[in-house]
């Protein structure tokens, strides 16, 4: 019980530390450019100014040097104070059976991402979250774009593809801070959650009644897309919020004819290439569809919204490139994907990906298509499509499609033009970057990154087949279904939301009470500078909690520099040889390790994949002092000169 | 008489074409079979034992009541009889007719439920005959043929009791909208009583249907006459199916319960939405919209009511299945089997609706695409039908040469007849096809999983299942055994293995010995292993032991007349010997000769003076072990024989 309140009082909080940094700090300005008639309209601005100004913050102060979350933080939270009246006048004008009923929704969809905070010994394991929380430390640590950061024994510098989110981030651990970083990370998910439903919901309303829209949402929250993309600490759900929210304010504003709704959309947008770049091209893709579909789907083309849409575009752009030369070094992070690394007869990075998931048999990677099917064989958990057992969708999306074609109204037509532009933008992106490239990176760009918004797409698909069939239904009886049917669609469908995503997550696994006593004990006896080896193929969680330098928690080797990418396979293989049978100490000297954490079980220690050897191996090895032992966990000192015979 | 022009409708069109495929296709080009296995391996066995005046029909075993069977053996059986030919063959023509037969029903209820609506007709009679499910899965749990949960997919040859039962119930759907109540009232009970008579779940079952609609008519006119129809319906239905529940109901109350659980690798079908709509096709996809259709004011009458309640009463009932699978007779997947006739019905609704109201290019699109997305099911349907009746001359595991076994099983089939029954004793692995291929009753069998005892044979005839098991391995042990022992369980007959002069009075199926009773069949006792290198398995078809390397199985038989031992095992192939045989000082490395089940043969000239030791040298399946003594008085040709029990114990 004491989890469940804990669990639910930091999800308030996170909520209320969410609203300060992107909700109130815009309202004021937003009041400024919406009626307060249009109060959806007003929140979406108020959020996207609420980015702006934190980017911009975040922006200044690295660039200057002084960067410091709690600034940022003062700032917002002043602004905010002056957002109030804003916002008292915003929560007066929702009526308040609107309220009552969106607020319960909106409760008992995001119930599962409650839920899934609710075990107060649950610490998120074998994610990469621990990594980007280290990327936002070392942000607020140097007070600027850090130097260099240490991964695989060497220096390389910091990777700054998310640079706004590590912000973002930063100064949400800050309001956090009484919960704790650990915390603080698992509650993220439930603000974003809501916030990704939302934004979801809106972006279907732009097309589709409230029913549909709701199925949507559900369809779409339920697939493993949301589910996998909302379950942690992570940029890329903050990006789609941001990208889907910034697309609707410039569809809206189109319509409107509002360019500055549209300008503010487009700035958004750019912002959001320096939170995550894939999904800003991602959502941005979506908004160009969106944009062609209400251009062709109205009588007249108005050579004033073409120009208002491209120059959003330009300004997109220009705020993207902007931000990757003043602070990321590079114009677009797709520079970096597109460097070569290949010309070889083995994909580096493939061997990269194989030996950080402890595969070192030397395995060839699956095909181009295995890979693609394999993201989008089971859109939703339980469900696997295939032929001809797939069929049914196709049936059941398909001529609800084909009836909101035919008999749905311009709205809804632009609306399926929308869906067949960005699916036709998104196979072209996942073609590009398959095709294109002989190397794992940009092929698993496309093909898994891109291909995994697939199953977001099909929910919306049924959002526009469940569309289609209330058209045909008034076809055929001539009435609209009534208030009673849609109410128990409606509640059936957030019921079928709740009870995947509540099964999906379930399944969650933290670290082990060994495995945390083991890394306290680390903690414990580490010194600032020593570095730590494990057995346990961890992704961030040992320097997230010990401060030290676990050389083997990188992913710089994905920028596939081909030098570095070479040096990180080598130590992976010199681990695995230390831990294996050879015992070849080799790699101890070559990282300077101090300290070795050896686990039975790589899930003892939040990791999946194990580079080999047991406690007992690692016992009998006469270069190790045992100074700490669990249960199926040690700790082992490594003796001086331990790795100079080699 | 209806004029010619109206031949050319498209409700004519479509009836033409599905009788034209029901004929053609449903039959797989009218194929014939005189080796059925599956279920129709159970129905065939009690066919014969009602030809032989046994009317009731009767199981393996003498007394053992079948639960399964009733009109469906019945007439199949007298029509065999009456043309003398076997009943395979009467099935095997019977069941081309299967299919039209079904798809006039269809054309018959979809006239009464929708007489003024022909393209409601049409889309009817189309889905009920041409639906499959968007799957190809052919296994016994998957969702094609006899595993459907379409109606449509039991129109296919043969024509088993269920499908009887179907057309049956189809009917009844018909005959409830009747508008005279006489004839509603009448018919529907002697068509309740007739599915009783034929199928005793779907009977029930059929019985609920009607009593729900009737019931519902009565509380929402409320109006008693109906519950008045209901006693009548029910009335009716008993008395004429009297004849066969009577003594299923004896059969229970004298106690031991029904014995009708499935193998139990056979997961119980648990349709969610995404698997409904996989298992019923575009019936499934058509029906939710049909459903929704019917609710709405626009729809209601009689045949809406009819397609509700039905829908919601099979609904209702699934449930029960779920909770207590055990206490409930009627398993999820006839339950949605039944379903699926309101279900056609709602997507024929549905899919008429759709064709009135979207642009005529719009619905031959569709028309077409639902026609191409049939065509992996109906491949696969035939696939499965075709392969179904290939295997002549296999049973269980082991090949049954038709040459051999055909003229020696129709002649015992014409003595079982002429004597008005017979009990008789053969080997534990010859016994139940025995029984299936000429109605001869058994000392004991093995269970495959179509011949389901349904009763306890202990309460019904004095002798449980493993006591009659144990009967046999005992009596096989030695011509004095046999004649001591195998006449107590009543057995006149015996049909044993001659060859080189020798006959098999020794027979053991090792698996028999670890067998569990039919009610204790369960998921921990079809794989265990049961001594060191020695795993018990429950293959459905068949049972086995599995001897891993270092495992060995003991045969404590001692006979100097024994001069040669048969062994039937599944050896891996290659060079290597993968069995090793003892007898008493004597070693025999044996190495596989095909990858299939096969009889090796030791000779032991000097007999067996210390037991058999069989021993794995290689993982390899061990079905059977024979001793074959000398025996100049029953000299003949090798194979198969009978031989009366008085004769050979003379």
């Amino acid at each position: 019980m004491t989890g469940v309140i804990l669990g639910v009082g930091w999800s308030l909080l996170a909520l209320v530390a969410f609203a300060l940094l992107l909700v109130l700090p815009g309202m004021s300005l937003a009041r400024r450019l919406v009626a307060m008639s249009d109060l959806t309209t007003l929140w979406v601005a108020a959020v996207l100014i609420s980015l702006l100004l934190n980017a911009a913050l975040t922006a200044a102060l690295l660039t200057v040097g002084v960067y410091d979350p709690r600034y940022v933080v003062a700032v917002t939270i002043l602004v905010s104070v002056l957002s109030l009246p804003s916002l008292v006048r915003w929560l007066r004008a929702v009526p308040p059976p609107v309220a009552v009923v969106v607020g319960l929704s909106l409760l008992v969809a995001v119930a599962p991402w409650v839920a899934s905070v609710w075990r107060l010994d649950f610490a998120p394991s074998n994610t990469l979250q621990w990594y980007y929380w280290d990327l936002g430390r070392a942000l607020s640590t140097a007070g600027g774009i850090p130097g260099t950061v240490q991964e695989f024994g060497r220096a390389v510098p910091w990777l700054p593809d998310y640079v706004f989110f590590n912000g973002i981030s930063e100064a949400y651990s800050v309001l956090m801070a009484p919960a704790g970083s650990a915390v603080a990370m698992q509650v993220w998910r439930v603000p974003l959650a809501a916030a990704g439903l939302v934004a979801m919901y809106l972006v279907a309303r732009l097309w589709l009644d409230r029913l549909p829209a709701i199925v949507a949402v559900a369809a779409a929250g339920a697939s493993v897309f949301f589910l996998m993309k909302f379950n942690a600490y992570k940029p890329e759900s903050l990006g789609i919020v941001v990208g889907l929210l910034a697309a609707w304010l410039v569809v809206r504003g189109k319509r409107e004819r509002n360019a500055t709704w549209m300008a503010l959309g487009g700035v958004a947008l750019g912002v959001d290439v320096a939170i995550h770049a894939i999904a800003a091209t991602i959502t941005g893709l979506v908004l160009m569809a969106a944009a062609v579909a209400e251009l062709v789907t109205v009588a007249e083309v108005r050579r004033r919204s073409l120009a208002l849409l491209a120059g959003t575009a330009v300004i997109t752009l220009s705020v993207a490139v902007g931000t990757g030369v003043a602070l990321q070094g590079r114009p677009l992070v797709v520079t970096e994907v597109l460097r070569p690394a290949a010309g070889r007869p083995v994909d580096p990075t493939w061997t990269y990906l194989q030996y950080s998931n402890g595969n070192f048999a030397g395995q060839p990677p699956p095909s181009r298509s295995t890979r693609l099917a394999a993201g989008v064989r089971s859109p939703w958990p339980g469900i696997q499509l295939g032929w001809p057992r797939g069929l049914w969708l196709v049936w059941v999306a398909g001529m609800g499609i084909l009836f909101a074609a035919v008999f749905g109204d311009r709205r809804i037509r632009a609306g399926l033009l929308a869906g067949v532009l960005g699916c036709a933008a998104l196979a072209a992106g996942i073609a590009f970057f398959a095709v294109a490239f002989s190397t794992y990176v940009p092929q698993h760009t496309g093909l898994v990154r891109f291909a995994q918004y697939i199953p977001g797409g099909l929910g919306f698909a049924v959002g526009f087949a469940a569309q289609g069939y209330i058209v045909l239904w008034q076809r055929i009886t001539g009435g609209l279904p009534s208030r009673g049917f849609a109410s128990v669609v409606a509640a059936v469908s957030i019921a079928c939301l709740v009870i995947v995503a509540r099964e999906s997550y379930r399944g969650d696994d933290g670290i082990p009470a060994q495995g945390r006593e083991a890394i306290a004990e680390l903690a414990r006896h580490g010194e600032p500078g020593d570095v730590v080896l494990s057995n346990a193929l961890t992704t961030g969680q040992l320097e997230f909690h010990t401060e030290l330098e676990a050389p083997l928690e990188g992913r710089q080797p994905l920028i596939e520099e081909p030098a570095f990418l070479d040096h990180a396979n080598a130590m992976l293989l010199a681990a695995h040889r230390f831990f294996g049978p050879e015992r070849d100490p080799a790699v101890l000297q070559a990282l300077g390790v101090r300290w070795v954490l050896v686990a039975d079980q790589p899930r003892l220690l939040g990791a999946s994949a194990s580079l080999g050897g047991n406690v007992a191996d690692a016992d009998r090895d006469p270069r190790l002092t045992l100074r700490w032992q669990g249960a199926g966990v040690a700790l082992f000192e490594v003796m001086t000169g331990a790795g100079d015979e080699t | 008489m209806p004029r010619p022009t109206d031949l050319a409708t498209p409700e004519h069109i479509v009836v033409i074409c599905s009788l034209l495929f029901a004929l053609v296709v449903q039959s797989s080009l009218f194929t014939y079979s005189e080796w059925m296995l599956g279920d129709m391996a159970y129905h065939r066995g009690v066919a014969y034992t009602m030809q032989a005046g046994l009317v009731q029909g009767e199981g393996p075993f003498r007394g053992l009541l079948t639960y399964y069977g009733g009109l469906h053996p019945l007439i199949t059986g007298t029509l065999a009889a009456a043309f003398d030919v076997t009943f395979d063959a009467i099935v095997s023509v019977v069941s081309w007719f299967g299919g039209p037969a079904w798809v006039l029903t269809a054309w018959f209820a979809g006239r009464r439920m929708w007489p003024n609506d022909r393209l409601a007709v049409a889309a009817f009679v189309a889905l009920a005959t041409f639906a499959v499910p968007f799957s190809t899965d052919r296994t016994i749990t998957g969702d094609i043929w006899t595993s459907s949960t379409l109606a449509a997919g039991h129109a296919y040859w043969p024509i088993y009791p269920r499908d009887v039962a179907l057309l049956l119930t189809l009917l009844l759907a018909a005959v409830l909208l009747h508008p005279n109540r006489a004839r509603r009232v009448v018919i529907s009970g002697l068509l309740i009583g007739a599915m009783v008579s034929v199928h005793l779940e779907l009977g029930p079952l059929a019985g609920i249907l009607v009593a729900a609609v009737m019931g519902w008519q009565a509380l929402r006119d409320r109006d008693r006459s109906h519950l008045v129809d209901i006693a009548l319906v029910g009335g009716i239905s008993i008395l004429i199916s009297a004849w066969w529940w009577i003594p299923r109901a004896q059969a229970i109350l004298a106690g031991g319960g029904l014995l009708i659980s499935d193998y139990p690798l056979n997961v119980p079908l648990r349709l969610d939405v995404p698997r409904y709509l996989t298992s019923m096709g575009i019936v499934g996809v058509l029906s939710l919209i049909g459903f929704a259709l019917l609710l709405s004011r626009r729809f209601r009458g009689p045949t809406a009511t009819v397609i509700l309640v039905w829908a919601a009463t099979l609904l209702f009932l699934i449930p029960f299945d779920r909770i207590a699978p055990e206490l409930d007779p009627v398993n999820e997947r006839r339950l949605w089997l039944v379903f699926s006739i309101p279900a056609t019905a709602a997507a024929a609704v549905a899919a008429s609706q759709i064709v009135r109201v979207v642009p005529r290019g719009v619905s031959a699109a569709l028309i077409l695409a639902a026609a191409l997305s049939m065509l992996p099911g109906t491949k696969a349907t035939l696939e499965s039908v075709n392969a179904s009746w290939r295997a002549e001359g296999f049973a269980g595991r082991m090949a049954y040469d038709p040459q051999v076994w055909v003229p020696l099983w129709d002649g015992l089939h014409d003595e079982v007849v002429a004597e008005h029954g017979m009990v008789m004793a053969t080997y534990d692995m010859y016994s139940v096809w025995t029984w299936s291929f000429t109605g001869a009753q058994q000392v004991s069998v093995w269970i495959p999983g179509p011949v389901k005892l349904g009763f306890d044979p202990e309460v019904l005839t004095g002798l449980g299942y493993l006591e009659r098991n144990e009967l046999t391995r005992t009596g096989f042990q030695g011509r004095a055994a046999m004649c001591a022992i195998l006449p107590t369980a009543g057995a006149t007959m015996l049909l044993l293995d001659r060859s080189d002069g020798l006959v098999a009075t020794y027979d053991r199926t090792p698996a028999s010995e670890f067998r569990v009773d039919a009610g204790d069949r369960d998921l921990a006792s079809i794989n265990r292993p049961v001594a060191p290198g020695v795993v018990y398995q429950d293959g459905g078809g068949f049972d086995q032991l599995q001897l891993q390397p270092g495992g060995s199985y003991r045969v404590d038989w001692v006979d100097p007349n024994i001069r040669m031992i048969g062994i039937v095992a599944q050896l891996p192939r290659g060079d290597a010997p993968a069995m090793e045989v003892r007898v008493g000082g004597e070693v025999f490395n044996v190495t596989a000769e095909k990858a299939s089940p096969t009889p090796y043969f030791i000779d032991t000239p000097n007999g067996v003076d210390d037991g058999i030791v069989i021993s794995a040298r290689q993982a390899f399946r061990l079905f059977r072990v024979s001793g074959y003594t000398v025996a100049p008085e029953m000299d003949g040709p090798d194979g198969p024989f009978t031989v009366p029990i008085a004769d050979f114990c003379r």
